[in-house]
């Protein structure tokens, strides 16, 4: 979906709506909380968690330039060494990023990229969606289960502020049994004329949405639905209408995902009490034609990192995003007769923000053993770098129950 | 023997858009069963309201290949969405518009890949003329659609490079479900396939017997020269197949389950025998759960549902609307008809209910309140109490809670003091946002 940002949910509950629905909303008691609960924030957050969907070809993102194996397999596909952006090496191989990627290499050498190679769960699933799901739910089995964060919700209250999604389908990642995470949408299209600028209709909507007090079920979802759209909606729509986020600099275009990010920083700016935000921006499926495709992919991504990292220079409490950016799987190594590469396994996590402590992490997945439909090997658990996020971005001392299991935290952060 | 209206609304509302309170007093004087067969007759009957409705132009392959010829792919995508929301409105076969719609959430395949408003026009065709019968001739011809061999990637499936997308998809999400199938089982299927081609020219699926691999492959256990004939075939006859198709069905027209849910086997024995969807239909609208308070109260609107229900209640067609309008509506509430996420398509109740999903029922049900025709409670005496029954009926809810009707209350007392006519706007869009609406 496209959102256009400056419009963005202020034709919902905009201008002097909001204002007619801070009288209900509580917003006080929730400020206080948020000031209240400043000082134990941990250094980073935060979290921001960034799905490219379909499936980021990870060894053309961050790019083996010096191993033979690679170009053997990449032929036509394969990056030359003098085009990759150069990071140095892992102790394996020397690395550089995709020559889209000049913000993410200019981040690099200032030490707040950390790139976490050969993440990956055991006993790789190529459905796009079996995958996503275990990715979000942190479940191998692709039964029916809640999201990571979803799990954390639950454990964590019931403040609609906690976990912002941007768009209407909140990500399996951010529903839990009992708790999910509220979400944005944009009201720009034709005829989003709204009732919100009327007080009265704001207090009647307000009151419709109540819940009775033990009040469970479908209507009681519906209800805490609009309920949290008018406490959240109302201060999202002032801080978009406050904060301009710059655009990339370099002027290139960051599409949609820069939309995203852009509302993302916004709200951080503004100083919402939200410690998890979550964008998704597809089109990663490169079977074809790839060369082209990922580079317009990759340019607006690090288009979009460009305008979302020029608000947030330097570690501030509250303002020190950590954006981990993942997808499903990587690609197969050998690029197939379209000229694209298919589903495959490990890949790299990319770890940017202010207070990330840069360089490389996890294993360089071997390149000789390979499993049997010749794709990586993961080396990296993905849950550990869950529990990072979990015990030093979120401050939970032993996120065994929400991971099920102990994972060991890498010190990215 | 008559059936309690309450009963015919549900059934309605599960089985098509709803039921017009105005139609509600003559269908509950028939008894259960003849509704239920009169619903499933119409599942292979004329319906010459819906055939009514003109289909825009939509431009085929070969007639892109005329050169210069140019078209507009946004605005033909824009007016086909309309013109499947107006079939839905006016339909007198209202259950074989609803199977397309679940077979659509079945098989979600998405025009933003596909790019050909018309071919999409042609898979829905697919679900409207072979959906109602046996499920494996409906998935057979659905895996030769055009409009799916684009969207899981025959183009790019040849015997040296068997792309495994289709093959993985058609066991995991429209016939068996995930964990019934190995990889190994996903890359033998998938060389079934190859030579499975779309004629750039004809616009047609095309066999080509130079890029099909007819060798020997090992499936689900069995090993032979298997070709995707045979493949669509064991899968749909497989006992999770079986499950799955009675689960997803039950999802949408009771309330979401598993293929493990106990319930699945109540229909499991009936449908292994025929595959045949009318017939399943059958078995579950006369399932007892399917009144139970479970299913009653258990099952959320899907986006489409309720605004093709709300424009019916208001008397509205799509006609007020400029293409695109609807759909970008539907859009900010995140279901889109022929614009599925993925092909892991939608999902259940929760999905429904996020903030950003609450913020595009506003907008829409005021973007709808605001053409309806209003004029019974415009000229209305303003008397709140009697403004919100008539607005209550007029929507179809005869009961609500006393928290609905407090706020409908409370903001019908805040209007009273308009000059002129009333602002029924206001209270109807308020009605069309009760959490009883959103209940299918």
């Amino acid at each position: 979906m496209t959102i256009n940002r400056r419009q963005f949910l202020t034709g919902v509950l905009g201008g002097s709506a909001a204002a007619g629905l801070v009288r209900f909303s509580g917003m006080g008691s929730l400020l206080s909380m948020a000031e209240a609960s400043a000082s134990t924030v941990p250094k980073n957050g935060p979290f921001v968690l960034v799905t490219l969907s379909g499936g980021n070809d990870g060894l053309n993102t961050v790019i083996p330039y010096n191993s033979g194996t690679y170009y053997d397999w990449r032929g036509e596909l394969a990056i030359p060494a003098e085009q990759v952006l150069h990071l140095g090496s892992d102790g394996v191989h020397e690395y550089g990023f995709h020559p889209s990627l000049t913000t993410l290499a200019a981040l690099w050498k200032q030490g707040k990229v950390a790139i976490i190679s050969g993440v990956e769960y055991p006993n790789p699933n190529f459905s796009h969606f079996q995958s996503t799901y275990i990715w979000q739910t942190a479940q191998l089995s692709g039964d029916p289960s809640t999201g990571w964060l979803g799990r954390w919700l639950d454990a964590t209250g019931t403040d609609p502020f906690r976990a912002l999604s941007i768009g209407p389908n909140l990500p399996p990642v951010l529903v839990g049994a009992k708790q999910q995470a509220s979400s944005l949408v944009d009201s720009t299209s034709p005829g989003a004329q709204l009732p919100g600028q009327n007080p009265q209709f704001s207090g009647a909507y307000h009151q419709l949405m109540t819940t009775f007090s033990g009040e469970v079920g479908v209507q009681a979802e519906q209800a805490i639905s609009g309920k949290n759209l008018m406490t959240v909606g109302s201060k999202a729509a002032a801080a978009l209408s406050r904060e301009k986020t710059p655009t990339p600099a370099s002027g290139r275009n960051s599409g949609d995902i820069g939309n995203q990010l852009g509302i993302v920083a916004d709200l951080i700016n503004y100083g919402l009490p939200t410690s998890v935000y979550s964008v998704d921006w597809g089109g990663f499926d490169t079977h074809s034609a790839q060369a082209e495709n990922h580079a317009g992919l990759l340019t607006s991504l690090d288009a979009a990192i460009e305008g979302f990292m020029s608000v947030f220079p330097s570690p501030v409490p509250g303002k020190s995003p950590v954006l981990a950016i993942y997808s499903e799987f990587g690609r197969t190594t050998r690029v197939n007769a379209s000229a694209g590469t298919d589903h495959s396994s490990a890949s790299v996590v990319l770890v940017v923000g202010p207070g990330v402590k840069g360089g490389f992490y996890g294993a360089t997945p071997s390149f000789t053993h390979l499993d049997p439909y010749g794709n990586l090997i993961y080396t990296t658990d993905f849950r550990k770098v869950y529990a990072t996020v979990l015990e030093r971005v979120l401050g939970i001392e032993s996120p065994g129950y929400v991971l099920g299991g102990s994972f060991k935290p890498i010190d990215f952060l | 023997m008559a059936t309690n209206p309450a009963l015919v609304a549900h059934l309605y509302r599960r089985a098509g858009f709803g039921a017009l309170p105005a139609e509600l007093d003559e269908l509950s004087k028939h008894s259960w069963t003849d509704l239920v067969d009169n619903l499933l007759a119409g599942l292979s009957g004329p319906d010459p309201a819906g055939e009514a409705v003109p289909l825009p132009h939509l431009t085929s392959i070969p007639q892109s290949n005329v050169p210069g010829y140019q078209f507009n792919g946004w605005d033909e995508y824009n007016n086909l969405i309309s013109w499947w929301l107006e079939r839905m409105i006016v339909t007198g076969t209202p259950l074989r518009e609803k199977l397309a719609l679940l077979l659509h959430c079945q098989f979600p395949t998405s025009w933003s890949k596909v790019g050909w408003a018309y071919m999409m026009y042609v898979q829905n065709q697919i679900f409207r003329t072979l959906g109602p019968g046996n499920f494996e001739t409906l998935v057979q011809a659905l895996a030769k659609d055009p409009a799916m061999l684009i969207w899981l990637d025959a183009d790019t499936s040849h015997r040296d490079d068997p792309n495994q997308n289709f093959a993985r998809e058609l066991m995991e999400r429209f016939t068996m479900g995930a964990g019934n199938y190995t990889q190994e089982d996903v890359v033998q299927s998938a060389r079934c396939f190859t030579g499975w081609e779309l004629d750039n020219v004809s616009g047609e699926f095309f066999f080509n017997p130079y890029d099909n691999d007819d060798g020997i492959k090992r499936f689900l256990g069995r090993t032979g020269r298997f070709t995707g004939e045979d493949i669509v075939s064991i899968v749909c006859n497989e006992p999770a197949s079986h499950r799955w198709v009675i689960s997803r069905l039950w999802s949408w027209l009771a309330y979401p389950i598993t293929p493990n849910a106990p319930i699945v086997q109540d229909f499991v024995h009936g449908y292994s025998k025929d595959l045949n969807i009318t017939n399943l239909l059958g078995a579950m609208f006369n399932h007892p759960a399917f009144v139970s308070p479970r299913a009653m109260n258990g099952l959320v609107k899907q986006p489409v549902e309720l605004l093709v229900g709300a424009l019916r209640v208001l008397g509205l067609t799509t006609a007020p609307f400029s293409p695109g309008q609807l759909a970008g509506q539907l859009g900010n509430i995140g279901q889109v008809p022929f614009t599925p996420p993925t092909v892991g398509g939608w999902g259940f109740n929760q999905y429904w209910q996020s903030t950003g999903a609450a913020a595009g029922y506003i907008q829409q049900a005021y973007s709808l309140a605001s053409v309806a025709n209003l004029t019974a409670l415009e000229n209305g005496d303003g008397h709140p109490a009697a403004q919100v029954t008539a607005a209550l009926s007029l929507i179809g809810l005869p009961k609500v809670s006393n928290r609905t009707h407090a706020a409908l209350i409370s903001l019908a007392e805040s209007l009273k003091t308009n000059n002129g006519s009333w602002p029924a706007q206001q209270l109807v869009t308020l009605a069309l946002l009760a959490p009883e609406f959103a209940i299918n």
